[in-house]
């Protein structure tokens, strides 16, 4: 396996890993996550941020050990690959989200009998939140996939 | 328009050259193994560059190392 390859493993199972725990939890209790979503969300991005430097540190280290090649042609195809896939689901995430908002979310404003309750209003920016999450999955799972037939298929 | 399969000796020629292996002409042409795997099964084609740097690294012409299986123009 790769260089490349086990880096876009890292970055998926560490996605899956924060994420899912975090989206089981506000969509079980999404008045809690009033709360919960500032403290994940400033923790995740911690974390991300955390993660993401590390990791092009320990990329740049290992790199100039001379032991791993640059990303040649290969590498860039299957993440050109893996982009168009992640657009993809992104934007059908993001449609998705604009449809359902148009029809399902009377927002404040619209002359309807009171406003959208909290709860319903979190639980949307959250599957909002969850899309671009999805389209990160993609991308990773793309790299990981595209080295699997490509490379070893 | 049927699309063109491209082949390549890489293999053939690797084992010709003193059963060079995968990392060694990885190295010599600078790619990963990966893609030289990728180049053998002909799952993945080759940029100009990168062909004419492996027939370089083999002593032989471009049209030597690959080669077009199902050429219209004979």
């Amino acid at each position: 396996m790769s260089f490349h390859e086990k880096s876009a493993w890292a970055c998926l199972v560490l996605i899956i890993g924060v994420y899912m725990p975090y989206f089981v939890a506000v969509f079980r209790q999404p008045m809690a996550a009033v709360g919960l979503f500032v403290a994940a969300a400033v923790g995740l991005a911690v974390l991300l941020t955390v993660f993401h430097v590390v990791n092009a540190l320990a990329t740049r280290t290992i790199r100039a050990t001379g032991r791993v090649p640059p990303a040649d042609e290969l590498d860039r195809h299957i993440e050109l690959s893996a982009s168009k896939w992640a657009g993809l689901v992104l934007a059908f995430a993001v449609m998705s989200w604009i449809l359902f908002a148009m029809y399902a979310l009377p927002f404040a404003g619209v002359p309807e009998p009171g406003v959208v309750p909290l709860a319903r209003a979190m639980t949307a920016i959250q599957w909002l939140f969850a899309g671009f999450v999805f389209a990160n999955v993609a991308y990773y799972a793309g790299i990981v996939v595209g080295y699997r037939r490509m490379a070893l298929g | 328009m049927a699309s063109l399969v491209i082949a390549n000796r890489i293999r053939e020629l690797r084992f010709k050259a003193g059963e060079m292996t995968q990392q060694a002409l990885a190295e010599t042409v600078g790619v990963t193994r990966q893609t030289v795997i990728a180049l053998e099964r002909g799952r993945y084609y080759p940029s100009l560059e990168l062909a004419f740097q492996i027939s370089r690294a083999f002593g032989m012409r471009v049209e030597d190392v690959f080669l077009l299986e199902n050429d219209p123009l004979g």
